[in-house]
């Protein structure tokens, strides 16, 4: 599993724990499975099956378990939008080491998105302004403007964005180009 | 006949495939149903239920109707059965399964362990239904389990593809269960926030054939409304094909919601109207299960008027944005809805900081992406075109169909014409 979410297939992972979670005769999960789902959730931004997530582990688990609650606490965090409480929130609490890898790619994932959306989103923005909605300071924001190759003026602390442009997707390779296309054809003539 | 000689035939006739006989069997022999009547679990264990599963139902059903005994023992007995049951004979006593079934999601949702259920619940469903586009009538019992688990994305692994038959049930596969399941799909779409699909959803078990209205279709109705004023921003109209009853009634029957939708469209402070409809019927959108949904249709007003706007403006200040929606938070509100609605793909904007400007965009469409998606789309297109080619010419040849269109009142094969079109 952790290998996956190294690699970032969180599709693969959600789906062996989910089919972990109703395959057990009890119809529960483990901590770490529920752990491992609630984390590719908020990697995936999809808070409301984190939201249900929560709502069906057993109390006891929470109880047994306070690493469910301080990812819980996390999870609150994005719900709000409160990014800066979010990075708060993920370098105070203290993940047991299992989770490193969880907890880093939530973070790495978050980063992206919201770089993602300013770049989306702003033609021009000041660094002080991204670096609140990236709940970092502005010389990490500098930074990252500067990896993602964003012009900055020195002067005025403007960055400004460019979005990124998608990967070229092959859909159809080589040789069955022309039946595909002679399908489509087909179809659309008949 | 002896009990033990009636059991052997019943295994034997399942053996060799005889299902009709053995439900004549245990139609004609009193003596077979009396003696299961007195002691069903001894009967049931004369029954092996993966090769005699017709046996086996039959016992289970006059066991039903008694007691159900220990739950634990009930539920350990349908995980079983779901596993291992003949697929072939279970199709025959469909019915007996689905009330098996129903009893149980019954008796988990009343000892509140609903996810105990769901497993038993997709393994019959998977081994049951012809593809995964049939609909069974077990399909409503393990939505109804997911929904009480709070387990959605359970739901959606039998939701998320399209339902385009039913797996044949005979006459047992009632309307009540068609409804259900798209109610509940609705449901959970709804609650995961996928309101597109949910509409759809909504649409469908209230586009079913009907001679009166069901009051499944009365709750998907009101959610119908707040789905649609959340996806389209007004009530949308129902199909041309909806029933005339549906139509004509529903609307009478949940005045309070079209009071809702005409509120939400009005020109001057809709955001009161809907508040002030909430303070005075919170309670019975609170027992309609509605109250999130509508706090959401209210919550949605300030997308909307920004929305308006972007059909107007092609650049506006951000400053102006707030003033026009209404915003006390002013221009620093308006940026903060207006990242969520570009996160959320609801408008296209770029927003220039150094000038306090936001410029108004035409979707831009990346060239793979194009590509995908029409790839993706023209794939759909022809998959379902080849199905309703494949059901048109399975319609034509139904002797039904055929002796309707022709009008002879013809109530035998002997027609030339029918023979003809039956030997294509």
């Amino acid at each position: 599993l952790e290998e996956n979410i190294r690699k970032r297939q969180f599709k693969q992972v959600l789906q062996q724990c989910e089919e972990g979670e109703i395959l057990n005769p009890s119809g529960y999960a483990t901590t770490e499975v529920y752990m491992v789902m609630l984390g590719c959730y908020l990697a995936t931004d999809e808070l409301e099956h984190a939201k249900f997530l929560w709502s069906r582990i057993p109390e006891s688990f929470k109880k047994d378990n306070p690493v469910l609650g301080n990812l819980w606490n996390v999870t609150k965090t994005l719900k709000e939008r409160n990014i800066l409480k979010f990075r708060e929130t993920m370098t105070e609490t203290c993940w047991p080491d299992n989770y490193a890898t969880l907890t880093d790619v939530i973070t790495e994932c978050v980063t992206e998105r919201i770089t993602l959306l300013i770049s989306k989103a702003y033609s021009a923005i000041h660094v002080d302004h991204m670096a609140t909605l990236l709940g970092l300071k502005p010389e990490n924001a500098k930074a990252i403007s500067h990896k993602l190759g964003w012009s900055m003026d020195e002067g005025t602390g403007v960055v400004s964005p460019v979005l990124k442009r998608m990967e070229e997707v092959e859909v159809v390779k080589g040789k069955n180009i022309i039946e595909h296309l002679a399908n489509y054809v087909s179809f659309l003539e008949n | 006949m002896s009990f033990e000689k009636l059991v052997n035939d019943v295994r034997t006739m399942c053996e060799q495939e005889k299902y009709r006989q053995v439900l004549e069997l245990f139609d004609k022999s009193k003596e077979l149903s009396l003696r299961i009547r007195d002691n069903p679990d001894a009967a049931l264990r004369q029954f092996n239920p993966s090769k005699h599963t017709m046996g086996y139902l039959l016992a289970l059903k006059f066991k039903l109707e008694m007691t159900i005994g220990d739950p634990e023992i009930y539920l350990q007995l349908m995980t079983q059965l779901a596993d291992v049951f003949h697929v072939e004979q279970a199709r025959n006593l469909i019915d007996i399964l689905a009330f098996a079934f129903h009893v149980l999601t019954s008796i988990l949702v009343e000892r509140k362990q609903p996810q105990r259920g769901l497993l038993p619940l997709l393994t019959a469903i998977r081994r049951l239904r012809e593809s995964p586009s049939h609909l069974t009538s077990l399909h409503p019992h393990y939505l109804c389990l997911c929904l009480s688990a709070k387990n959605l994305s359970a739901a959606l692994s039998i939701l998320d593809t399209d339902i385009i038959s039913l797996n044949y049930e005979g006459p047992s596969f009632d309307s009540r269960g068609f409804l259900l399941y798209f109610y509940y799909g609705g449901y959970i779409y709804a609650a995961l926030k996928k309101f597109s699909r949910a509409l759809y959803f909504f649409e469908v078990c209230l586009t079913t054939p009907s001679m009166a209205i069901s009051a499944i279709q009365v709750e998907a109705y009101k959610k119908y409304v707040l789905v649609s004023l959340l996806v389209h921003g007004k009530l949308r109209t129902l199909p041309k094909y909806t029933s005339h009853v549906i139509d004509r009634y529903i609307r009478n029957i949940t005045g309070l919601y079209n009071e809702l939708a005409t509120a939400y469209v009005r020109d001057k402070n809709p955001y009161q109207e809907i508040q002030k409809l909430l303070k005075l019927h919170g309670e019975d959108f609170q027992k309609d299960q509605n109250y999130g949904l509508v706090k959401q249709c209210l919550a949605s007003l300030v997308k909307r008027s920004i929305q308006r706007l972007t059909k107007t403006f092609v650049t506006l200040s951000l400053k102006d944005l707030s003033e026009r929606v209404g915003l006390d938070g002013g221009p620093r509100e308006a940026e903060h809805y207006l990242l969520q609605m570009i996160e959320a793909g609801e408008i296209h904007a770029s927003i220039d900081q150094t000038q306090g400007m936001i410029s108004f965009q035409d979707e831009q469409l990346i060239d793979s992406q194009i590509v995908v998606e029409l790839e993706s789309e023209l794939r759909d297109c022809m998959f379902f075109g080849e199905m309703l080619k494949v059901m048109n010419m399975n319609l034509s040849k139904d002797p039904k169909y055929v002796r309707k269109t022709k009008g002879t009142g013809s109530t035998t094969f002997d027609d030339p014409s029918i023979k003809e079109i039956l030997s294509v």
